[in-house]
Order: structure tokens, then sequence, then C-alpha cells
């Protein structure tokens, strides 16, 4: 073809540079418009991203935001409830995801189509939508209750109170968080070594040695990813907590957010520093852990 | 990748039954709250129970003649549009500039996908704080540039992979024969990625729609989007009508992902060289 003829040529003369970068030996660092074309995401980064966040610090404002988070008892009771769920959360989603994404690499047609219909199913539905199903579930005299009696789980004139409950908040914490944990996973397995699978197996290895010290270990990135993702996602969560816990069960999410409608005219300082102190800290995990892996973008969406 | 998963099934032996059983222990898990939406929806009764009391399709009647939904749907519809067409054009052009540097796009991308991690709550804390410093009022036009913000690193990441794929010396035989780096763009790139361009922009349209803490804390006081109505309404009572708005979300979202999904599956995007 001409139009491919020449510049093949060109750059086999070059020695195959990478087409649109800039060319070696010009000292430019960026190829052509790289300047105009960035310019408008950071522009808007700047102004829609860091501009709120600078106006969170700002809001908190010296030490009063702090000092009222500081003598406030519900702060600290929450940052602990949040600190607890999010790891809890991530150490069942963890086993439950890798298990999940082990069974999607080692299954055949059918099934495999099953869980990974499943799984979109779950990630193409809001999280708001998922948590009405599970309020929906945990409703007195309600499915949930009825498949436990169904199933001589529960005795019949039992009942079952989960609804705005602490034990009641973690399968749907779980539920929500399940995709962006076996995303990753999934992803990593994919481009595991086979040649190593087969060495493993010719050398005797048991099916527990295989994947304890041959699969998972070449899955790694893939787990960093999606357990830093699904533990900072826990750490803001707000949806599902706000609908499902009770009045005793306030992470930093709810707290933030309800301190902020409460006083929708006037002093956001208290949330503000708890805010921000949320936000340093995921952003400091998020970029330390995104050098090692990447955390946002190890999944296919 | 069907050839390496014989030796991964194989591999993992004894340990494969139990694996694949938790798994669809867990598919049934995830099945179950979605599942109950359903049939909540159809209830004839005004309360929820279990079995439902009878079967009617009263709910989405009075759902869909209601005008608060459907003013709700209206704005829904606006806002998310607005705001997938920036996060379209911002994530695009993000990662057309990515594919020109030579160095130091880690860090940039570190940046572009933070919004990904950002807890919601904190952030329209400060997005309205800095409204109310420069005298904005919130409006739709507010929700739309957050709702971009967020959207913007999925766009970024479709773009990203979709560019990746293209043959490069294409736009190199564009530039060779002396066009301008918009050219390049506008007349040789974009369009060998227009198919991804526009499930890009389902996607993003998709987060948009069911976004909610963004939708909810920025909304203006004339009225709020379909997630933000479910919102406030479940804060009563959860009725059938709200179980049918939530079946109406699942199925058109459903049905614009589907039908991008099978839109991407056709004709494969021109490939690099191998």
């Amino acid at each position: 073809m001409t139009l491919t003829a020449v510049p093949a040529e060109a750059a086999a003369l070059r020695g195959d540079i990478a087409p649109l970068e800039p060319r070696p030996g010009t000292g430019a660092r960026a190829g052509p418009g790289a300047a105009w074309l960035l310019a408008l995401p950071l522009g808007l980064l700047t102004l829609f991203l860091i501009g709120p966040l600078a106006m969170v610090a700002v809001t908190a404002g010296g030490t009063s935001g702090f000092r009222q988070a500081l003598a406030d008892p519900t702060v600290g009771s929450a940052v602990l409830r949040t600190l607890s769920i999010a790891v809890a959360v991530t150490a069942i989603t963890l086993v439950l995801g890798t298990a999940y994404a082990l069974a999607i690499t080692s299954t055949r047609r059918a099934l495999r189509a099953l869980l990974i219909g499943v799984l979109l199913i779950g990630f193409w539905t809001s999280i708001l939508v998922r948590t009405l199903g599970w309020v929906l579930l945990y409703e007195p005299s309600g499915p949930l209750e009825g498949l436990l009696h169904i199933t001589r789980l529960l005795p019949a004139a039992a009942a079952i109170n989960l609804l705005q409950t602490t034990p009641g908040m973690y399968p749907a914490m779980v539920h929500v968080m399940l995709p962006y944990m076996v995303l990753p996973i999934w992803a990593a397995l994919r481009s595991h070594d086979p040649e190593q699978l087969r060495a493993a197996r010719s050398l005797g290895a048991r099916p527990f040695t295989v994947l304890r010290w041959v699969l998972l270990p070449q899955a790694r990135a893939g787990i960093i990813a999606g357990a830093v993702l699904v533990f900072t996602l826990s750490l803001g969560f707000y949806i599902t907590p706000r609908l499902l816990g009770g009045p005793s069960d306030i992470t930093i999410g709810t707290l933030v957010g309800d301190q902020f409608e409460a006083s929708l005219s006037g002093d956001f300082s208290e949330p503000a520093a708890v805010g921000l102190l949320l936000v340093v800290a995921v952003l400091v995990l998020y970029s330390v852990t995104d050098r090692l892996v990447r955390v946002t973008e190890s999944w296919r969406p | 990748m069907a050839s390496a998963d014989a030796p991964l099934g194989s591999a993992l032996g004894a340990l494969r039954r139990p694996l694949v059983v938790l798994a669809i222990v867990t598919a049934l898990f995830l099945l179950l709250p979605v599942a109950t939406i359903l049939p909540a929806s159809l209830s004839d009764g005004a309360s929820l129970g279990f079995p439902p009391q009878g079967l009617s399709l009263r709910w989405y009647q009075a759902v869909l003649a209601d005008p608060g939904w459907a003013d709700a749907a209206a704005r829904s519809l606006r806002v998310s549009a607005a705001g997938a067409l920036v996060a379209l054009v911002a994530g695009t052009s993000a990662a057309l500039g990515l594919t020109r540097l030579r160095r130091g796009t880690r860090p940039l991308r570190t940046l572009f996908m933070a919004p990904v991690v950002l807890p919601g709550v904190v952030y329209v804390l400060g997005f309205y704080s800095a409204l109310i410093r420069v005298g904005l009022a919130r409006s739709e036009w507010t929700i739309a540039a957050g709702q971009a913000t967020l959207a913007f690193p999925v766009v970024l990441v479709l773009t990203s992979a979709a560019l990746g794929g293209i043959d490069p010396n294409i736009p190199q035989a564009a530039r060779s024969l002396g066009a301008r780096w918009w050219t390049v763009v506008l007349r040789v790139e974009l369009p060998m990625v227009r198919r991804s361009l526009l499930a890009a922009f389902v996607v993003a349209f998709t987060l948009c729609f069911d976004e909610l803490v963004v939708a909810l804390f920025l909304a203006p006081p004339s009225g709020d989007t379909v997630p933000a109505h479910i919102w406030t309404s479940a804060q009563d009572a959860l009725a059938p009508d709200i179980a049918a708005v939530a079946v109406l979300v699942i199925l058109s979202a459903f049905i614009l992902l589907g039908a991008t999904s099978l839109l991407l599956r056709g004709r494969p995007e021109l490939r690099a060289r191998p």
C-alpha cells in the first residue's frame, strides 16, 4: 500500500521510533500537540478536582476545625468503626474475590460465561440500586426472612432484624465491592505463565502448593490493586452505610455527609477537617501503591 | 487464552471444585438483592412483603405517569449527557496527549485516575464551599461538572486502550506527509477509534446517570436527578414504586450497555502491525 510504504521505509532508516513521540535528537520532551491536548484535561481537573480539594483544606481552616473534630466524641469512634469495617470488607472480598477470579479462569465456557455475566450485572447496576436490593431483602417479613424460613435455617416464628444494624451492613458492602476486587485479580490471572504451572505440576507439586507458590504470586499485582482499591473505597463509603446502618453505625463518610447536610448554611469546618484527613489518607495510600501496581487501571471496565 | 486455562484448571486439581462451588455461591449472593427488586416492583399491595401480594403493573403505570419522576428523568438525561460529553472530550484529549509523551506519563496518569478513589462526600463538601466562595449557586451545571470529573478516568482508560490498538504507521504516515497535529488527531486518529469513543460516551453516561452523591448534594432547589429522587423517597418508606423505578433504571442501563458491547464486538479495530 502506498500510504504505508514510504513511512515504513523512513521509519526503518530512523530506527523504528514510536510514531507519535518526539523524534530522538530533537531535544523535545513531548510530541507535537501534547501541550494543547493535555491542557484541556489538566484545566478541567484543576478547576473541578484540585479546586474542591483545596477548598476542603481551606474550610478546615487553621486549627478550629481540627479542634472541634478532636473534641467531638463521635469522630473518634467513627474513625475506628470505619477502619474496622474497611479491613473486614477488604479481607472478605479478598477471599471471595480471589476464589471467584480463580474459578472464572479455570472453568469451561458455559459456567465461566455465567460467572462473568453475574459479575457484570453487579458492575452495571448502580450502587444505590444494589443497596436498595439489600434493604428489600432485609425487610421484616421480606424475602430473606422468607428464604430462611423455607430452608428451615430459621424457626418459623422468628424474625430477622438486620435493617439499620451493624451486621447488616457487611453483606451489602461486600456485594458492592466484590466486582472491584474480582476484575483486577482476574485480569492479572489471565496473564499467568502456563509454563510455570506445567513445570510445577510435573515436579509433583500438590494443588495447594501450586496455588500458594506459583499462581497467586503471579497475580500479586492484581491482588494488591484490588485490595487497595476496595480498602480506599470502603473508607469513603457513604451510600450503603447510610441506608443500611443504624443511628449508631456512623462511618467517616456518613459523618461528613450528615454534618454537611445539617449545617447547610453555616460552618463546615468540622466535617472539612475530618474529610481532609480522610482525603489525605486515601491519596497517600493511592499514590504510594499506584507506583507499584496500577490500582485504578488494572481492570477492563 | 483458552489453551492456557486447561493447565490452570488441572493444576488446581482437587482445589478446583471447592473454588468453583464458592464462586457459584458468591454469584448467587451477587444476584440475590438485584433479583428481589423485580418481584417487589410487581407487588399489587402498597407495602413490600414476601411473598408479594398479587402481581400487577400498577406501580410502573404510576411511576410513568408521575410528573415528579418524569421531571427527575428529564433532568437526569440532560445532566448525564452534558457530564458524559465533557468527560468524553477531556478524557480523549488526555489519552491523546499521553500517547505523545515520552516520559512523565506515570505521574500524570496517577493524577488523572485519582477521582476514582476520592471519597464523594468530601469532594462535594469542597465543591460546595468553593461555590459559596465564588458566589455561585448549585445548578444542573454543577452536578454535570462534578459528575464529569468522576467519569473522566473511565473515559481515559477506554480511549487509551482503543488508541493503543491502532496501527501506529498510519498516523505516522499522516505526520510525515506534513499533517499538523490537529489534523492527525481529527482526521486520522479519532476516526479510527470511533466505536470506542461511542462506547466511552455510553459508559460515562451510565456512570453519570447512576451517580448519587454529587447529584444529591450539588442539586439545585428546582429538582433532582433520578437517583437523588430515589434516595429521598427511600428515606421515608420503601414502597414498590421505588422498586419499579429501580427496575426501569436497571433495564435501561442493560439495554444501553449491552448494545454498546455488541457494537464493539463487531468489526475489529485496525490493529497494530505484528
